[in-house]
């Protein structure tokens, strides 16, 4: 049965309801994902989903089991519907729990076998199934499932008290067992009952929600979540330090919210971070730059398969770390706090935080322009008729990355030093007016560098070198400028020209399969970053082809041609 | 730490594309059940790859060995197989150039070779190997037979999908030559050589992988 519940489970959250559902979540659950299957289903038909491979199979296995179920409907629960997930932890247990709305509650309940039938309890118009470790309560709209897993830590700590709860020759792992299934089973019957205060009365959860997402995920503490999960982990060394161990409560973060939304030409992800009023400041510097409107001078958004642009105050970094780390190290471990802070302010003493800004910038562009195909040599074999071997040479085309690297640095000055130390020690040849670097002898390609308008270059391509040396290099940048300029870092790949520049002969099989449909059917894909007021927001979208219905329908698709 | 992110970003884009390699086993049986073995590992063909891994420190999470160290094992590796009673001749050559590796000894009798094997097993395996023999010759029935009890699919099953990948397209190569001709041999896909006295079969890592086919096969010579 509970193999079956998960199946269900995991069909009508892949695909979600009002705020019933919410109103029986309390308002101190500490994590919650939402669901809405009518968004999705509104995308893809249910029959249409009912066609997938995948989902055919998963349907075949619960029909194994159970003979009656020939489609999704058959499981009686409420597709079109919300459907939420919820975590609350207390000290001993930790409480997984699902809520879902039903539309044909005996289909439902023909899901139990006849031996999980017979433990059905009923009472009055609600049903409760009590299990090990799940409890599953249910009325004629509802469903809620529980789970409950028991801390290790807690049970250990205070073994003797549990101990003398044993019956007859009950072991510690019958007792907890016993326990916590009874404990899961109370949780269970609270909540189903509950109207108390709802999350619904969380400000923080009530801005997170979002009618145009498809899914939504809301944490409302990240520090003191993964407190809680260290906590659990190394629940040894948390008893012995009895103290901040692992206080991730310190590291700064507040809560965090992550959506998922199905476009007509584009899925994305959107994740938002709150950042402590003690922190923000810090972040703000290091994150507040944008890149310098000179690099476009050198960036032809034509001549890109993928960049990645980088801006950050370098002179912010070295000066809020040193005041940073001793917070989050501190938090983590500590005993070490004293020693923590003791090494960075050393580091501030030696560190000429202003010099090495001036050095390095924080302003980078990665570009890779090209896949170039070259042919390479290679030894293998042929035979005779009397499979005696000669060694033969033969050739084939690899690809070999053609790319360009561009820092931004205020200490040209320096740097010459730095080049002409690097050609007495015969790193770098110098060339007529730029430099050739000594990369190992078997590096797959040659990287040629030039210092220029307060920037280092380094490019796989003599040529383009050479025309930002002369002023000929073309530059183009419209879409793409602006993406990176609202943004402090930008990951961006084109990926039908990225993987159509891939030579065949390098890809497997599936690799192949998988490439003639990317390339058909992906665009663009990229991640953003950037930090407005005390949030640090970031969003990766793939867009898909303009001639698909929708991006949830390609995405699908997708998942049945790798399988 | 930014030039290792592009270096990462760099050869991680290398490593995406796929591996290939063969392996290639040559027996010669003399009619006293003596004889010669040379095996080949070519990597030729990944060298680009290679070349790129070998200036990482570590690829999906093993170790990438140094130059010095891969001389050191294979060093280790001959000098096991020196100790071993009825094997002879033992040399190896290493080529950092092209990636090719070799081993090659001469043995007193087949079952030398099953001995061999059994030094780079654990106790388990040793005893397995004892009982069903990767190399076997039958002077009564004229009969040469190369086995092996490992299920190689499985263990390729249970391996990764990043470590399996340097499997698809890999090959593996045998050659065995007889001073006699050859009658029949149970494998189909090997190959008899016009003088009848040598034969071949080249099996992919995917055949084995699939069930498809494997190195396994019984050759009669005439009596």
């Amino acid at each position: 049965m509970k193999k079956i519940f998960f199946t269900i489970a995991l069909i009508a959250t892949t695909i979600s309801f009002a705020q019933s559902l919410e109103s029986k979540i309390p308002s101190t659950a500490k994590i919650v994902i939402a669901v809405d299957g009518g968004k999705l289903f509104d995308l893809v038909s249910l029959s249409e989903f009912e066609n997938y491979e995948v989902i055919q199979y998963l349907i075949k296995q619960v029909k194994k089991q159970r003979e009656q179920v020939n489609s999704i409907a058959d499981f009686g629960i409420d597709i079109n519907a919300k459907a939420y997930y919820f975590y609350q932890p207390t000290d001993s247990i930790m409480y997984h729990s699902g809520l879902m709305k039903l539309t044909d509650r005996k289909a439902f309940e023909k899901m139990f076998d006849e031996k999980e039938t017979s433990k059905i309890v009923k009472k009055g118009n609600i049903n409760t199934f009590v299990d090990d470790e799940v409890t599953l309560m249910w009325n004629d709209n509802i469903v809620l499932f529980s789970n409950g897993m028991d801390s290790y830590w807690y049970f250990d700590a205070n073994r003797e008290r549990f101990e003398a709860q044993a019956n007859d020759d009950e072991d510690f792992y019958g007792i907890k067992k016993r326990l916590s299934s009874a404990w899961n089973a109370n949780y269970a019957k609270q909540l189903f009952n509950y109207n108390g205060a709802s999350i619904l009365s969380n400000q923080s959860y009530l801005k997170s929600k979002d009618n145009k997402a498809s899914a939504t995920l809301w944490i409302g503490n990240y520090g003191g979540m993964v407190s809680d999960i260290m906590k659990s982990s190394f629940y040894y060394a948390y008893a012995m330090s009895n103290s901040d161990f692992m206080n991730y409560n310190k590291m700064g973060f507040g809560s965090v919210v992550a959506q998922l939304y199905f476009e007509e030409e584009k899925a994305r992800i959107t994740s938002k971070m709150e950042i402590d009023d003690k922190w923000k400041k810090a972040f703000q510097r290091i994150y507040s730059s944008k890149l310098d409107r000179s690099f476009f001078k050198y960036f032809n958004e034509d001549d890109a398969l993928a960049y990645m642009s980088i801006a950050m105050d370098t002179e912010a970094v070295l000066d809020e770390y040193p005041k940073l780390m001793p917070e989050m190290y501190g938090g983590m471990l500590p005993q070490y706090r004293e020693e923590t802070s003791v090494a960075l302010d050393l580091f501030s003493v030696i560190v000429d935080e202003e010099a090495v800004g001036e050095l390095v910038t924080g302003d980078m562009l990665f570009i890779l322009n090209d896949i170039i195909e070259k042919d390479i040599t290679y030894t293998t074999y042929e035979y005779d008729d009397d499979y005696n071997e000669t060694e033969v040479t033969k050739t084939k085309k690899e690809a070999s990355p053609d790319f360009t690297i561009i820092v931004g640095s205020e200490n040209e000055k320096l740097l010459f030093k730095l080049i002409r130390l690097g050609v007495k020690h015969e790193a770098f040849e110098t060339k007529k007016n730029y430099y050739k670097l000594n990369l190992p002898s078997k590096t797959p390609f040659d990287l040629f560098a030039v210092i220029k308008d307060e920037k280092i270059f380094l490019t796989t391509s003599e040529k383009r070198l050479t025309d930002i040396v002369s002023n000929r290099f073309v530059a183009k940048s419209g879409l793409h400028k602006k993406l990176i300029r609202k943004n402090s870092s930008v990951v961006y790949m084109n990926l039908d020209n990225l993987i159509s520049k891939i030579p065949e002969s390098e890809l497997s099989k599936d690799e192949k399969k998988f490439a003639v449909y990317a390339k058909d059917n992906l665009k663009d894909a990229y991640l953003t970053g950037k930090m407005k007021g005390n949030v640090i927001y970031s969003e990766l979208v793939l867009e898909t082809a303009k001639n698909r219905k929708n991006s949830l329908k390609v995405l699908l698709d997708f998942l049945e041609f790798v399988d | 730490m930014f030039k290792k992110g592009i270096y990462t970003l760099l050869f991680g884009f290398l490593l995406l594309l796929t591996g290939c390699f063969e392996v290639i086993e040559e027996v010669t049986l003399n009619d006293d059940g003596s004889g010669d073995v040379t095996l080949t590992l070519n990597l030729s063909r990944s060298k680009t790859k290679i070349n790129s891994i070998m200036l990482l420190d570590s690829v999906n999470n093993y170790k990438v060995p140094s130059e010095a160290e891969v001389k050191k094992h294979f060093a280790e590796i001959v000098k096991t197989i020196e100790n071993t009673s009825g094997i002879s001749k033992v040399s190896n050559t290493i080529d950092m150039e092209e990636f090719i590796f070799t081993l090659s000894c001469s043995f007193d009798n087949i079952d030398a070779l099953n001995t061999v094997i059994s030094n780079f097993s654990s106790k388990k395996e040793a005893q397995r190997i004892k009982n069903h023999k990767h190399f076997a010759f039958d002077k009564a029935t004229q009969t040469f037979t190369r086995s092996y009890h490992y299920d190689v699919a499985k263990e390729i099953r249970n391996t990764n999908m990043k470590d399996r990948k340097i499997f698809e397209t890999a090959s593996i190569r045998s050659i065995y030559r007889f001073s006699k001709p050859i009658v029949s041999s149970e494998n189909k896909m090997a190959k008899i050589s016009g003088s009848k006295k040598a034969i071949m079969l080249k099996v992919t890592a995917q055949d084995i992988i699939k069930n498809r086919n494997s190195i396994k096969n019984k050759i009669k010579l005439q009596n």
